[in-house]
C-alpha cells in the first residue's frame, strides 16, 4: 500500500501539488491520468524520492519512504521511463541484470534471470541476449525496459508514460503486455499517462488529476458511467469516437483490405462516415466495399475498424 | 642534402634512437600524468558547474601561456631537465583531456542519467560502467589532442636540457644543420601521427581492455623510474655543453679522459644542452657539473662589472675570469686549451698568396680592392669590423651584410673576397680559407676551459688532473679538423674526440 497524505509541491513559488491524498493498494495497477502540468509524474516520482515533496508524508506499507536508504528503495523497485533509456554501451542481457549487479547477484545467476526474462517478453534469449539496444525497433526496446524493470522481481513498479513514444501497434502490444505481467507477477504498478484511452484500458484504479488537484479516482467504469465534473467528462468526451471520420480516412491509413472474389460486401462512398461503416458492417460481416478514385475497389472488415480504433486512439 | 642526411643517420643512428626514446618517455609521462589528474577532475566537477566552467577557464588561460615562457618560468622553481619540461607538458595537455572528458560526461542523454538514478544505481558503478564508457569516444579525442600538443611542445623540452627529437631540431637551427632539422621534424611528425592513431586503436578497446593498458602503461613507468633511480650511481658527474660539435667534442674528450682515471666515477653527458645563461644557471643550482666555456665570454657576459673587452691579453683574460668567478660564485676555471675561438677575417689561399697576406695589418695595402661579406652582427658591433677599422685604420672596399652560411658560399664563388668568421669554423678547411693574424690583439680572446663549481672540485679533486690534460693542447686547426670531421664529415663527436686523444698520446 502506498499513501501519500498532504503533500505539497511547490516549485518556484507556484504549487505543483497542493495537499495532495491519495491511496494506491497493494496489487493495483493504479494509473495516473491527466494532461501535461496535472502533477501526474510529480507525484509517481515522490514514490522513489526522484522528487521530494516540499511538504506531507508518503508511506510504503506503513513505512515513511524517507526512512528507507534512497538506494535501498529504488534498488527494490521497477522504473520504466518513457524514452526508454537502455544503456546503449551494455548488451540487452547486461541491460536487464544491472540492478542485480548492484545488489551484487552472482553472474550466472544475473544471466540466468535476465535471458528467462527475455523469453517471457517474447524475445528469445538465444537471439536477442548479446544484443545491443540500438539494433532493436523502438517497440522491442520498451520490452526490454520493462524487464529491465522487473528484474528484482520488485513489489512495486513505476512506469512514467511508458508508450507515449511507441507506434500504435506496439503501444497495443505492449500494454497488453503489461496486463498480462500485472497478472502474472502480482506486484503494484503505477502508471503514469496523458492518454485516456490507455488508462481505461489499463487500469484497475485510476485517478484522474489537473493542475495539481485529483479530481475522481474510481475503476474505469465508475468514471465513464459517472464523471465526478466537467473537467473528466470532458477529458472523456476526447476519447470518444470522432463522427468526422469518413472511409477515406481508413483508406489512407491503410485500414484495408483486397477484395476476395465470393465475399458478400455492401458498397459505401468514400464520404460515408464511421458510423455508418459500423452499421454497414453490422449487416454485412464479410465486409464495406469502397470505390477509390483509380476506380479500383478496396474492402474494409469489422478487424480493420477494430485495429483503426484501438491504434489510432480516436 | 640527401648524402648528408643518410650519412647523418648513419653514424648518429644510435643518438637517434635515443632522442626519440627520450622524446616518447617524456611525452607518454606527461600524458599520464596530465590523464591522471584531468579525467578525475572532469568526473568530480560535472557535479558543478560553475566551478567546472572556472576551472575550464584556468586551464585554458594556461594553455595562452607561451611555452618558452613556460618553461622560463618554472626553472627556478624546479630547476631544469626533465622535472619542469614534464610539468609544463602536462600543463598544456590537461585542457584537452579535461575538456574531452567534461563535454563527453555532460552529453550522456539525460534520461539515462535518470534511468541510471531511478534505478538506484551506486555511483561507482553508473560512472565506470555506463558514463565513463559512453564518455569514451570523447575522452580519447581529448587525449589525442593533448598527445599531439606535447609532441609538438615537446621538442621544446631540449631547450631546458630534457634532450628529446627537439635537440636535433634546436641544434639544426642553431648550426644550420638540415639534416638535424629534417630528422628532428620528421621524427617528432611521425611520433605525433602514429602515437594519434595508437591512442585512436586503444580507443576502440573495451572499457576492461583500456583500463588495463592505462594501468599497464602507469606500471612499467613507475617501474622504470624506480628502478632508474635506485640502480641510479652515486658518483655521477654531469658534463654538458653549449650547441655545436666543438663543445660536443671537447666534451666527450672529458668523459673519457676523466672515466679512465676514476673507474668508480661515472661522467653522464649532455650534449647541446643549451646557451651560455641557461649553462651557467644549470652549473650554479648543480644541475651539471661541468662545462667548457670560454674566457671572453666569461669576462664579457658571466661576471658581474664586466670588462667591456678593454683588454686583450690572452692571459690577461683567463686571469680575470678565474678571479671573478672564484670571487663571485665560489667556481673553479681549470687550465685553458690552446686555442683560440674567436672572430678572425678569412681569406681564400689563393688570394692570401697573392697578395702575401699573413696580418691583419697585411690588408692596408690593398683596402680598397677588399669586398667583405660580413655577419650583419659583425658588421655592427664594436667587437667587429668597426673596431677593426678604428684599430687598424683600414677602410675596405666594399661591404656587404649576409647570413653566416651565406658568406661562405659567397666567398667560395668568389662574390667577396673577405668574410669574417670564427677560428674554429670548419668551413674553414672545406672551403681553404686562411685566418689572418689579428697582430693588434684587436679580438677578444676566447680561449676554452673546464668551468666546475669549487665544491664539485672538493668532492672529486682527481678530475682536475684528468681535466687539466687538455691544458695548452688543441690548436685553432686541430680544433678545426675535428669540428670538419663531425659537422661536414658527419663523425661521431666521441670517436673524433678519442682519436685525437689516441693521436696526440694524452690516453
Amino acid at each position: 500500500m502506498i499513501e501519500f497524505s498532504h503533500i505539497n509541491k511547490k516549485y518556484l513559488n507556484q504549487l505543483a501539488l497542493n495537499d495532495l491524498n491519495l491511496t494506491i493498494p497493494t496489487g493495483d495497477l493504479f494509473v495516473l491520468v491527466g494532461p501535461s502540468g496535472s502533477g501526474k509524474t510529480t507525484t509517481l516520482k515522490m514514490i522513489n524520492r526522484l522528487i521530494e515533496p516540499t511538504s506531507g508524508t508518503i508511506k510504503l506499507d506503513n513505512q515513511d519512504v524517507t526512512e528507507i536508504n534512497v538506494q535501498k528503495l529504488r534498488l527494490n523497485m521497477g522504473y520504466i521511463l518513457q524514452n526508454i533509456a537502455l544503456f546503449p554501451n551494455l548488451n540487452l542481457q547486461d541491460n536487464i541484470a544491472i540492478q542485480l549487479e548492484a545488489k551484487h547477484v552472482p553472474r550466472s545467476k544475473r544471466v540466468k534471470q535476465a535471458r528467462k526474462l527475455l523469453d517471457l517478453v517474447g524475445l528469445p534469449a538465444n537471439e536477442y541476449a548479446m544484443r545491443y539496444p540500438r539494433e532493436l525497433s523502438g517497440g522491442e526496446q520498451q520490452r526490454v525496459g520493462i524487464v529491465r524493470g522487473i528484474s528484482t522481481n520488485p513489489k512495486i513498479i513505476l512506469m512514467d508514460e511508458p508508450f507515449s513514444a511507441l507506434d500504435p501497434i506496439s503501444r497495443k502490444q505492449l500494454q497488453n503486455l503489461v496486463l498480462e505481467l500485472h497478472q502474472k507477477l502480482n506486484v503494484t504498478i503505477v502508471f503514469v499517462t496523458h492518454d485516456m484511452q490507455e488508462a481505461l484500458r489499463l487500469g484497475t484504479h485510476i485517478a484522474v488529476m489537473k493542475d495539481g488537484h485529483i479530481q475522481q479516482i474510481g475503476t474505469p467504469n465508475e468514471i465513464t458511467d459517472s464523471p465526478a465534473n466537467n473537467f473528466v467528462k470532458e477529458f472523456f468526451d476526447s476519447v470518444n469516437i470522432d463522427t468526422n471520420i469518413t472511409l477515406s480516412d481508413f483508406i489512407l491509413d491503410g485500414y484495408d483490405q483486397l477484395p476476395q472474389d465470393n465475399g458478400n460486401y455492401l458498397e459505401l462512398p468514400m464520404e460515408a462516415t464511421i458510423n455508418q461503416l459500423s452499421q454497414g458492417l453490422k449487416g454485412h460481416t464479410d465486409g464495406v466495399k469502397v470505390k477509390t478514385s483509380e476506380g479500383t475497389y478496396r474492402v474494409i472488415t469489422t478487424n480493420d475498424l477494430l485495429s483503426f480504433i484501438s491504434e489510432r486512439g480516436v | 642534402m640527401w648524402q648528408d642526411l643518410i650519412k647523418t643517420i648513419n653514424t648518429q643512428h644510435t643518438e637517434i634512437w635515443q632522442a626519440l626514446i627520450q622524446h616518447i618517455e617524456l611525452s607518454l609521462v606527461s600524458l599520464l600524468i596530465a590523464a591522471i589528474i584531468a579525467i578525475p577532475l572532469a568526473v568530480v566537477l560535472i557535479r558543478n558547474k560553475r566551478l567546472a566552467e572556472i576551472v575550464l577557464q584556468i586551464t585554458s588561460i594556461m594553455q595562452t601561456i607561451p611555452s618558452l615562457a613556460l618553461l622560463g618560468i618554472l626553472i627556478p622553481f624546479v630547476g631544469i631537465g626533465t622535472v619542469p619540461s614534464i610539468i609544463a607538458l602536462v600543463i598544456y595537455a590537461i585542457m584537452p583531456i579535461f575538456q574531452g572528458t567534461y563535454s563527453g560526461l555532460s552529453e550522456i542523454d539525460p534520461s539515462l542519467k535518470e534511468a541510471e538514478l531511478a534505478l538506484g544505481l551506486p555511483k561507482w558503478m553508473t560512472l565506470f560502467k555506463i558514463d565513463l564508457p559512453l564518455a569514451m569516444p570523447s575522452i580519447i579525442g581529448g587525449i589525442r589532442v593533448a598527445l599531439v600538443l606535447i609532441i609538438g611542445t615537446g621538442t621544446l623540452a631540449a631547450l631546458i636540457g630534457a634532450g628529446g627529437l627537439g635537440t636535433y631540431i634546436i641544434t639544426g637551427i642553431e648550426t644550420n644543420n638540415n639534416s638535424y632539422l629534417i630528422i628532428g621534424v620528421i621524427l617528432s611528425s611521425i611520433l605525433a601521427i602514429t602515437f594519434s592513431a595508437l591512442v585512436k586503436w586503444i580507443g576502440s578497446f573495451s572499457q576492461k581492455k583500456i583500463i588495463i593498458t592505462f594501468l599497464g602503461l602507469l606500471a612499467i613507468f613507475s617501474g622504470y623510474f624506480g628502478y632508474q633511480k635506485l640502480i641510479g650511481p652515486k658518483n655521477e658527474i654531469v658534463i654538458a655543453g653549449k650547441l655545436g660539435s666543438e663543445p660536443d667534442i671537447l666534451i666527450n674528450m672529458y668523459k673519457e679522459l676523466i672515466e679512465r682515471d676514476n673507474q668508480n666515477l661515472k661522467v653522464t653527458l649532455k650534449p647541446n644542452f643549451g646557451a651560455t645563461t641557461f649553462l651557467f644557471n644549470s652549473l650554479k643550482s648543480n644541475q651539471i657539473q661541468v662545462y667548457p666555456e670560454f674566457t671572453g665570454t666569461i669576462t664579457q657576459t658571466i661576471l658581474k662589472n664586466a670588462t667591456n673587452s678593454t683588454d686583450h691579453s690572452a692571459k690577461l683574460t683567463y686571469q680575470l675570469a678565474k678571479q671573478g668567478l672564484k670571487k663571485q660564485y665560489d667556481m673553479d676555471y681549470l687550465q685553458p686549451m690552446k686555442y683560440y675561438n674567436g672572430y678572425a677575417l678569412l681569406v681564400t689561399k689563393q688570394f692570401a698568396k697573392e697578395y702575401n697576406l699573413k696580418t691583419i695589418s697585411d690588408l692596408l695595402p690593398i683596402a680598397n680592392k677588399l669586398q667583405a661579406g660580413f655577419d650583419p652582427d659583425f658588421n655592427s658591433l664594436k667587437d667587429g669590423y668597426p673596431g677593426i677599422k678604428k684599430s687598424y685604420h683600414l677602410n675596405m672596399g666594399s661591404i656587404k651584410t649576409m647570413e653566416p652560411v651565406i658568406r661562405y658560399k659567397a666567398i667560395e664563388k668568389g662574390k667577396v673576397n673577405i668574410v669574417d668568421g670564427y677560428t674554429t669554423d670548419p668551413e674553414i678547411k672545406e672551403y681553404d680559407l686562411v685566418a689572418l693574424k689579428d697582430d693588434k690583439n684587436f679580438f677578444p680572446p676566447f680561449q676554452g676551459a673546464p668551468l666546475l663549481k669549487s665544491s664539485t672540485l672538493k668532492n672529486y679533486p682527481s678530475i682536475r688532473k684528468s681535466l687539466e690534460k687538455l691544458s695548452n693542447r688543441i690548436s685553432n686547426t686541430d680544433m678545426q679538423e675535428m669540428n670538419y670531421q663531425v659537422q661536414i664529415k658527419h663523425k661521431k663527436a666521441s670517436k673524433v674526440a678519442h682519436n685525437y686523444l689516441k693521436q696526440h698520446k694524452i690516453i
